[in-house]
């Protein structure tokens, strides 16, 4: 422990000055998720409604972003020291399949505080059960932001997307807004895009790259 | 060289020392006892009754293994193999489980996997009591075709307040009348044996499992989160089910697609569960709000080899023990119950461990072996 510590101090010592001066690209993995839920009406009280096999039982090694289903993440932003400008962020997220060629991924900012518990309805359960606005957080301007950050059709052939959230991650370590993350949906029913599961085989390829430089 | 150069080589150099893996615990920690209890497949211990039971089978058949101990847990005296139990249709116990504050031993037999063996009924479930190191049958119970037979595993868990015994193997009939896998417990009455109806059969609470039945048994663990939503350890993943729904609600959360035997255990101070699949190399850690799975779970490599037994959390002592090939992982938990990023392997002799007993009151952690260090 004692030799871990003084090796990373050296190697801070050496490097953090030139972060400093030029800035850098970081990128924040699964380990990085501070908060997570994937929520569905079909099981308003889980907040690990991957997909749903239709009897009442439901999987967690992907995540089916649908009419019914919607993703929440919120990363960890402290590791960006102060003072910096956010000058990219691209939010990679892999796709197992799309239901069709044209299907819209919203993501949107979360308004509204969130926590443990979170499900379609309750933004957290703890210390005492918290509802959403509207179950599932679909109230605009109140649970959700009212325009999405970005909007992208997913393809039958994308395996990857990457969806720009520079104006957002820069709201949030400036201090506009609160970091509440995002929640992934899709309006049109009947569509569905599904994610690789950060819980299982999709682990290393949800990354946040954040490019900085000074103010 | 100049001096940065040297700086990095040095930094460089103790952090590669710093990232090998943690060595071999090659002797056991003063609070792991190793039992000799060859091919063992579960495990007991009872502080009530001042035993120890491992239970498997033998190339002499069924057995169960019982080994006095002091008062402060360690073995003392002889231990007495039991065969008597398993001689006609079942022929081993599939799981053992002690009653934490009574001398009471709850046995769950079954007939060997595919064998030919007589096809006649029997007691899946076996209560006896405790006394003066020797067990006295006090009931016999779960026979007949609500509960399969042949299984290779499953297990038993006492919830809390240890009014309740969840059973393995329980199949319900579905509207077609057909016998399905199911998730079930019994009541216990104030003097810790299972309450019946008048038929003399078990009064049994039940849900079928559906996808969440592995086809070697069921389930794999039970953590009573509140009195109405218990979580258990199924068929690539675990299960949730809400007893408070009118239609006793089941969900599966799947975890992975390739292992079927997803052993659970919970932290008895933290909302926390952990589960390990047979043969899997990962650890979940999964955090919940009564019983419902919230935030990402924390999967923790292990070093080498698949975990083999469920989870057993010693809090005591910030540690978190999995059975596996050759030894035991013991897992250094932090003071909320997260694994700190470390684990060691106790190499023990012992081809597989699959079966590992912690006793609360002697603090003690009990491992079966091939022989007597």
């Amino acid at each position: 422990m004692i030799r871990r510590a003084f090796a990373w101090m050296i190697l801070l010592a050496l490097f953090a000055p030139a972060h400093r001066a030029f800035g850098e690209t970081i990128e924040l993995r699964v380990k990085d998720i501070a908060q997570f839920a994937t929520i569905s009406p079909d099981a308003p009280r889980h907040g690990w409604v991957g997909y749903n096999y239709g009897d009442g039982t439901f999987g967690t090694t992907r995540l089916d972003v649908s009419s019914r289903t919607s993703v929440l993440v919120q990363y960890d932003l402290s590791v960006i020291p102060d003072n910096m400008r956010i000058t990219n962020a691209q939010w990679a997220l892999p796709i197992q399949h799309s239901s069709s060629s044209q299907v819209q991924l919203y993501t949107w900012r979360i308004l509204a505080p969130w926590g443990p518990g979170a499900c379609h309805a309750y933004r957290t359960t703890l210390p005492k059960p918290a509802p959403w606005r509207q179950p599932g957080a679909r109230a605009m301007g109140v649970d959700r932001t009212i325009r999405p950050t970005v909007v992208v059709k997913v393809g039958e052939e994308t395996d990857e997307l990457a969806l720009n959230v520079t104006r957002d991650v820069e709201y949030w370590h400036s201090g506009l807004q609160p970091n509440r993350g995002w929640i992934l949906t899709v309006e049109q029913n009947d569509a569905v895009v599904s994610l690789e599961s950060p819980m299982y085989i999709g682990i290393e390829d949800w990354i946040l790259r954040i490019t900085y430089e000074p103010r | 060289m100049t001096r940065q150069t040297l700086l990095i080589t040095l930094g460089l150099s103790a952090l590669l020392a710093a990232k090998l893996p943690a060595g071999e615990m090659q002797s056991p920690p003063d609070w792991v006892t190793t039992i000799a209890a060859p091919g063992a497949t579960c495990s007991a211990v009872s502080a009530p009754g001042r035993l120890s039971f491992f239970g498997g089978h033998d190339d002499q058949g069924g057995y169960l293994l019982l080994q006095p101990l002091d008062a402060k847990g360690i073995p003392t005296g002889d231990a007495q193999r039991m065969r008597e139990p398993f001689v006609g249709a079942a022929r081993r116990p599939l799981d053992v489980r002690a009653h934490p504050s009574k001398p009471l031993l709850y046995v769950w037999r079954d007939r060997l996997p595919d064998s030919d063996a007589p096809q006649e009924p029997f007691a899946h479930l076996l209560v006896y009591r405790i006394t003066n190191s020797a067990l006295q049958e006090a009931g016999a119970f779960a026979t007949g075709a609500a509960f399969a037979s042949g299984k290779h595993t499953g297990m038993m868990t006492l919830d809390l307040p240890h009014d309740r015994l969840f059973i393995p193997n329980a199949l319900i009939q579905d509207a077609k009348g057909e016998w399905t896998p199911a998730i079930a417990c019994v009541d216990l009455d104030a003097n810790g044996l299972p309450k019946t109806r008048d038929d003399g059969d078990l009064a049994m609470r039940s849900s079928p499992l559906g996808r969440l039945a592995a086809p070697l048994g069921w389930p794999f663990g039970v953590v009573g989160a509140t009195r109405d939503v218990v979580m258990f350890g199924a068929n690539r993943g675990f299960g949730v089910w809400e007893w408070a729904e009118p239609e006793a609600r089941l969900n599966m959360l799947t975890l992975n697609w390739a292992r079927q035997e997803c052993m659970m255990i919970g932290h008895p101070d933290e909302s926390l569960v952990y589960l390990v699949a047979n043969g899997w190399r990962y650890l979940y850690v999964m955090r919940h709000v009564d019983g419902y799975m919230t935030m990402m779970p924390r999967i923790v490599p292990l070093q080498q080899w698949g975990a083999m037994s469920q989870p057993q959390v010693i809090a005591s002592r910030n540690t978190l023990a999995v059975g596996a090939f050759n030894g035991v992982y013991l897992v250094p938990l932090d003071d909320g119950g997260q694994p700190t990023g470390e684990s060691h392997r106790l190499h023990v002799a012992a081809e597989r461990v699959v079966t590992l007993a912690y006793n609360e009151t002697f603090d003690r952690l009990y491992i079966p072996v091939e022989q007597s260090p």
